[in-house]
């Protein structure tokens, strides 16, 4: 009798386990899919394999990439892509108004299923979902599909933000610039070139990342944005620090505007490894560039870095002239009316530098610092006594110090 | 054989339909991501606007519980050891891609120093001294201060004193959330402690600017009395107390604000608009220019009309606090020389928000007229402030129509408009 009914029971527990399997397949049934503009966009949502539950790794990495994409981006965009275009409408219909410094965890967390829903709907049908927001009414679906469509397709979400303007007012214009430019960086060089050129002017400078295979040297050459090009030089800097470095240098020797990329590359590999190897990376290129790009960007440099930071580049320039030069940009920035070049004036070797770089910049002319070029002579006075106290100076050198301030 | 078949597709079908009938997770009992969460492959089934509303309703508390809320993915991380943490940290400050300030990676980094520092700030701090980098040290002590407990703020703040280099560079500081942390703790002590903490402030060159937690019922009218308090405030510094006693009692504020004014015969519109750029959100100083708006009502009429004439410079450019402030004058034709004196203010930053006052302000009778004298009298160098004034256009036009202007004088004045740039 036992061996009579299992064979049923085996056909009754197969049938039923493929019975849920079928149930629970993935389904692409109610997510049309393919943009209707023809134009090629972002891929379709990722998503994260399902299989056994296992926790998530706790390495840095693996990490990172959950914050990219944090659980609750995972979900929405995970529903959106199985929701019809109607349910995805509906969705954007009912997202929270856009209201300045008012967002709840709830309104934040609808805001997240909104963008999933637009970037959906923009994907299945180009500008179409555009135009349907902007007959729709909703300011909150219209900013949500712009932003959409400027990531995936500038070129022709673009135009649509002449409506948005004009129907709820310009301060969202900057975020559909920016979500079109970090999504175009982290395509490539051509999507963003064309991103700077349709915003053009548009002052950029800064994205959150690069792609993994970025061609950094093609952009550096072609941009028109001067702060995209710091940006992207210290972002290669990181990843590649000799191929940079051979660019920074090429670069400098031909055109002066390279020299305020000087303290970016500096500070992309310090924050990677120290001040003193960063410092010893960079200050050969510096001294190798031709006057007057060479003590322009040691000065750059010198203004741009806290004084305590200094000291290492200071070690690591054998020449008097350009030690000079990166305690005058320090100085230069000071606006704490000497007390923070004493760090800097301290790093200087020997009594002679310190003395010609107080001299130079008491001197009053453009190489001196705000606090030692206002007020009278004697308020000018009144500052650089503390700091010959403190760096003690010479009785010989203080009387040529105090010599060197203009009067009146 | 067929027997086994029939069973096999009648077991497939049942088990096809009761998976199908076991109900859509709804948030509430499908959260499987508080601390200590496993990241479920089961993916939420949603579809309808209120099915979004429940999810979010279920996650919100996941994000509540952290340092920063919408860092949504400091969640999990209740679930790692101190051990994990630091291991984390020791690999992602060798991260490219921690070099650009808004990558994910650098947000991973922050928060991950962030959790540890909420946990243990002694570890986490004495792990941040031991970088080589000053510059990661600097980048990094905000986290520090985000996550520092506030019951140990001020002792935090000795921390900051002593290390005040690891905080601020010439690019910044970033030591504000213990200072402020430290502030609140001073305030919730009363009003002598917040003068005490003040004073110690000021000798440093430190000042608590955002958003203090006053607790309920304090006593700002002595506050404003004690020394340090009243020389903060008379050199216009420490100016969020006003901005906090505006708040909760308006009326006392305003009055104190105006009478101290009056004593140091200063302007008296000085501070009073101070905090709107301070105050953390849009809804806020919406709230803070109607409660300014009503209580000017018991001032004289001069003093009335300086605050509403300084109001159309100091908050045009906030959507809905100039709107918000002259809707909530009481007197009707204090309100209408408020509308009128907002279109003049407007009418070469904002046009179509120009017209709007002009609309609300004027009689139908001379709004023409009047639009012509303004734009007659403006700055020959007016010029528009953002790249979307032209995009404006199509908005004027419309007002203009719909004060049935003949087409031919709208085109003059979108012309007059336009071509002042």
């Amino acid at each position: 009798m036992r061996r009579h009914l299992l064979p049923s029971i085996l056909a009754a527990a197969a049938g039923l386990a493929a019975g849920w399997l079928v149930a629970h397949a993935p389904s692409s049934s109610t997510a049309e899919s393919g943009p209707a503009s023809g134009k090629s966009v972002t891929a379709p949502a990722r998503h994260r394999t399902d299989g056994p539950e296992a926790p998530p790794a706790r390495d840095f990495t693996s990490y990172a990439k959950r914050a990219a994409r944090p659980l609750e981006q995972e979900e929405a965009e995970a529903a959106a892509a199985r929701m019809s275009t109607g349910e995805l409408r509906e969705v954007l219909l009912a997202a929270p108004d856009i209201v300045w410094g008012r967002c709840t965890p709830e309104d934040y967390l609808l805001h997240i299923a909104a963008d999933a829903a637009a970037a959906e709907l923009f994907r299945r049908e180009g500008v179409v979902s555009i135009e349907w927001a902007e007959g729709a009414g909703k300011k909150a679906a219209n900013a949500a599909l712009l932003k959409a469509g400027c990531a995936a397709d500038p070129a022709a979400a673009k135009p649509h933000m002449q409506f948005f303007a004009e129907t709820y007012g310009y301060e969202l214009g900057w975020s559909f610039a920016g979500a079109a430019l970090n999504a175009a960086a982290l395509r490539n060089v051509n999507d963003l070139l064309q991103v700077e050129k349709l915003w053009s002017g548009g002052g950029f400078d800064y994205v959150p990342g690069f792609a993994a295979d970025f061609d950094f040297p093609t952009y550096l050459a072609r941009t028109g944005e001067p702060r995209m090009k710091e940006t992207a030089l210290a972002a290669w800097a990181a990843r590649d620090p000799d191929a940079a470095l051979a660019a920074f240098r090429e670069g400098i020797a031909k055109d002066q505007h390279w020299t305020d990329a000087a303290w970016k590359i500096f500070n992309s590999r310090a924050t990677l490894t120290s001040e003193e190897e960063a410092a010893r990376w960079l200050c050969p290129a510096l001294t190798g560039a031709p006057d007057p790009a060479r003590s322009m960007a040691i000065a750059n440099l010198g203004s741009d870095l806290a004084p305590s930071r200094v000291a290492a580049l200071m070690e690591n320039l054998p020449e008097d002239r350009d030690r000079l030069s990166l305690a005058l940009g320090a100085m230069r920035s000071d606006m704490s009316g000497g007390k923070s070049s004493l760090a800097t004036l301290q790093a200087l070797p020997g009594e002679e530098l310190k003395v010609q770089a107080l001299a130079k910049a008491c001197s009053g002319g453009r190489d001196s610092p705000y606090w030692l070029r206002s007020g009278s002579a004697e308020d000018r006075r009144a500052r650089l006594v503390p700091l010959m106290d403190q760096l003690q100076i010479s009785e010989a050198g203080r009387q040529r110090l105090l010599s060197a301030i203009p009067a009146g | 054989m067929a027997r086994l078949l029939l069973i096999f597709l009648l077991a497939g079908l049942a088990g096809w339909a009761g998976s199908r009938r076991v109900p859509a997770p709804s948030g509430e009992d499908r959260d499987s991501s508080a601390p200590g969460e496993i990241r479920s492959s089961a993916k939420p089934r949603l579809r309808t606007p209120d099915d979004f509303k429940s999810w979010a309703a279920s996650r919100a508390p996941r994000l509540e519980a952290h340092v920063n809320w919408y860092t949504s993915y400091q969640a999990e991380l209740g679930a790692w050891s101190p051990q994990d943490i630091r291991a984390a940290l020791d690999q992602g400050i060798h991260d490219p891609a921690v070099i650009l300030s808004m990558s994910p990676e650098s947000k991973a980094l922050h928060a991950l120093l962030s959790e540890w520092t909420r946990r243990d700030p002694d570890a986490a701090w004495a792990w941040l001294e031991s970088l080589p980098s000053a510059t990661m040290r600097w980048q990094l002590a905000g986290s520090i201060a985000a996550g520092w407990p506030a019951e140990r703020a001020e002792e935090a703040l000795e921390l900051v004193l002593a290390h005040r280099d690891s905080f601020e560079n010439s690019k910044g500081y970033s030591h504000s959330p213990i200072v402020q942390k430290a502030f609140d703790a001073a305030a919730a002590r009363g009003p002598a402690a917040c003068d005490a903490m003040l004073a110690r402030l000021r000798a440093q060159g430190l000042t608590a600017s955002f958003g203090t937690d006053f607790p309920a019922g304090f006593d700002f009218a002595a506050l404003v009395r004690l020394p340090t308090a009243a020389e903060e405030l008379a050199e216009g510094r420490a100016t969020h107390i006003l901005d906090a006693w505006m708040a909760r009692d308006p009326q006392a504020a305003l009055d104190y604000m105006v009478s101290m004014n009056r004593e140091q015969g200063a302007e008296i519109t000085r501070n009073l608009f101070s905090g709107f750029n301070r105050t953390q959100g849009g809804a806020e100083r919406t709230e803070r220019a109607a409660r300014l708006g009503a209580a000017i009502a018991r001032l004289p009429e001069l003093e009335q009309h300086q605050i509403v004439e300084a109001a159309t410079t100091e908050l045009w450019a906030g959507p809905g606090n100039l709107k918000a402030f002259i809707g909530a004058i009481p007197d009707a034709a204090l309100r209408g020389r408020a509308q009128l004196a907002a279109a003049r203010e407007l009418i070469t930053k904002d046009p179509p928000a120009a017209l709007e006052y002009l609309e609300a302000g004027t009689d139908p009778a001379n709004r023409l007229e009047l639009l012509q004298e303004m734009l007659a009298a403006r700055p020959k160098e007016a010029t528009a402030y953002n790249p979307f004034y032209r995009q404006r256009e199509q908005a004027v036009r419309k007002t203009l129509a719909a004060w049935n202007t003949p087409p031919e004088r709208a085109d003059a004045f979108v012309k007059l408009l336009w071509n002042s740039r």
